[in-house]
């Protein structure tokens, strides 16, 4: 009974994603695809529960539900806006042109995964998972993610850190970071909100760090909720009021990566293979790592939501351009 | 099944009907104003009676305090979004609906 309950859920749960991905891409209105698209990720994230999987559905509900949800609003708002200018108030996208040959197309490549699922040998199974198992009291944590993540192949996650830092670099290389419209002053409501819930996330990340050596937790997750933390603050109080220096930009989003690589060469000075951490030192370095980490994600997360390098400071690297924050309590 | 688990079940069905109750609300009510007093007060409640209920089930004191925490977060998230999403609709000129006479 329960069993059948759990596989209803579970397929109502599949029908609802496809479904929810369906509508997303399908709609003609953007803020309707964006705010399905955010759907479409906490479904994933609830999918990824199911799988028993907690460490990828935190991933997903606040990396590519919460953060990216909260960048493509920020684009659509610039995109209104000057779409607004050049010919009225129109966001539509235009009619997609021949639809069978991407239905045809994208159910071709479906059945080319399907095929390579279902080929996959059965003993296969067990895969790295045993072997994973077997050296995680050597890895220095309790969480088999966080050992395949930053002992089994930290290498991997040196990379993913510096990926983000090019996005970073590519953002700031294209784009300025607007000043925001001049919109609806901010209530007390928000400005209270955000000063309870500021520190709260803090702490929280702080714990999914902590987290992460032993459950489900870890850099990736900790780095979105302080995201989070800037998103908040950037949306209560302005991009433009008390954004700190250029170089701190700077510094916040090398940092993870800096520290990461020092380590990484510091091993080999030793004669040991990059990254290759001491016999029983593991558990601390990786803390060091994610913790460094931890605020670089943050950070950089936080410099894509901007889009854009920061404009041209007025004053020793302070930004000092108007905002229009007013009904301050 | 023991009296805590019926107890728990009790819970979460109340807390479901308020689930169900606010999303009827928020299908059904005519504005934005209506729909947001729906869903803030119905799925508050709702959570607030599936966080007990859960947490009795667990039976466990650490998870109980988180299910709680949980719970008081989403209430003052809510509640701030619900009021952001009206003050906005309120001074970009919706006009609260009334019957026609």
């Amino acid at each position: 009974m329960i069993d059948l309950a759990a596989k209803a859920f579970d397929a109502l749960l599949a029908g609802l994603i496809l479904w929810l991905a369906w509508s997303s891409l399908s709609t003609q209105d953007i803020l309707k695809g964006i705010v399905l698209f955010i759907a479409f990720g906490l479904c994933m994230g609830l999918a990824w529960v199911r799988l028993n999987a907690p460490d990828i559905a935190l991933v997903e509900a606040a990396v590519a539900s919460g953060i990216t949800g909260a960048m493509l609003l920020g684009a659509w708002n610039k995109m209104r806006l000057s779409l607004a200018k050049m010919r009225g108030d129109e966001t539509k996208l235009p009619e997609p042109g021949r639809p069978w040959l991407h239905i045809s197309g994208l159910m071709a490549m479906g059945g080319a995964l399907g095929w390579a699922i279902f080929s996959i040998p059965p003993e296969n199974t067990g895969g790295l998972l045993v072997p994973a198992m077997r050296e995680l009291p050597r890895s220095g944590v309790g969480n088999p993610v966080t050992a395949a993540l930053l002992n089994y192949r930290a290498y991997d996650t040196l990379l993913e850190i510096g990926v983000l830092l090019l996005a970073v670099v590519g953002v700031w290389s294209i784009a300025k970071s607007r000043k925001p419209a001049q919109g609806v002053p901010r209530g007390p409501i928000l400005y209270g909100f955000a000063r309870i819930s500021a520190p709260l996330l803090i702490l929280i990340g702080g714990y999914f760090l902590w987290l992460g050596t032993s459950r489900a937790g870890g850099a990736f997750q900790a780095g979105a909720l302080m995201a989070a933390v800037g998103v908040l603050l950037v949306l209560t109080y302005g991009p433009t009021r008390r954004v700190p220096a250029e170089w701190i930009d700077r510094w916040g989003s090398i940092f993870g990566l800096t520290v990461f690589l020092t380590l990484g060469i510091g091993f080999m000075l030793q004669g040991r293979a990059m990254l290759e951490y001491s016999a029983g030192s593991a558990g601390a370095w990786i803390l060091v790592i994610e913790s460094a980490a931890t605020v670089s994600i943050g950070w950089t997360l936080l410099l894509l939501f901007l889009g854009g390098r920061p404009q041209a400071a007025s004053q020793k690297g302070i930004l000092v351009e108007e905002d229009e924050v007013e009904g301050q309590a | 099944m023991n009296g805590i688990e019926v107890l728990a079940s009790i819970f979460i069905g109340i807390g479901l009907l308020f689930f169900i109750a606010g999303t009827a609300g928020l299908l059904r009510f005519p504005d934005v104003y209506m729909r947001l007093h729906a869903l803030t007060k119905a799925d508050n409640l709702g959570l607030g009676f599936i966080s007990l209920g859960v947490g009795l089930q667990t039976g466990s004191w650490s998870i109980g305090v988180k299910l709680l925490l949980i719970w008081l977060a989403v209430l003052l998230a809510s509640s701030t979004v619900s009021h952001l999403i009206a003050r906005r609709a309120l001074r970009g000129g919706m006009s609260p609906w009334r019957r026609e006479q």
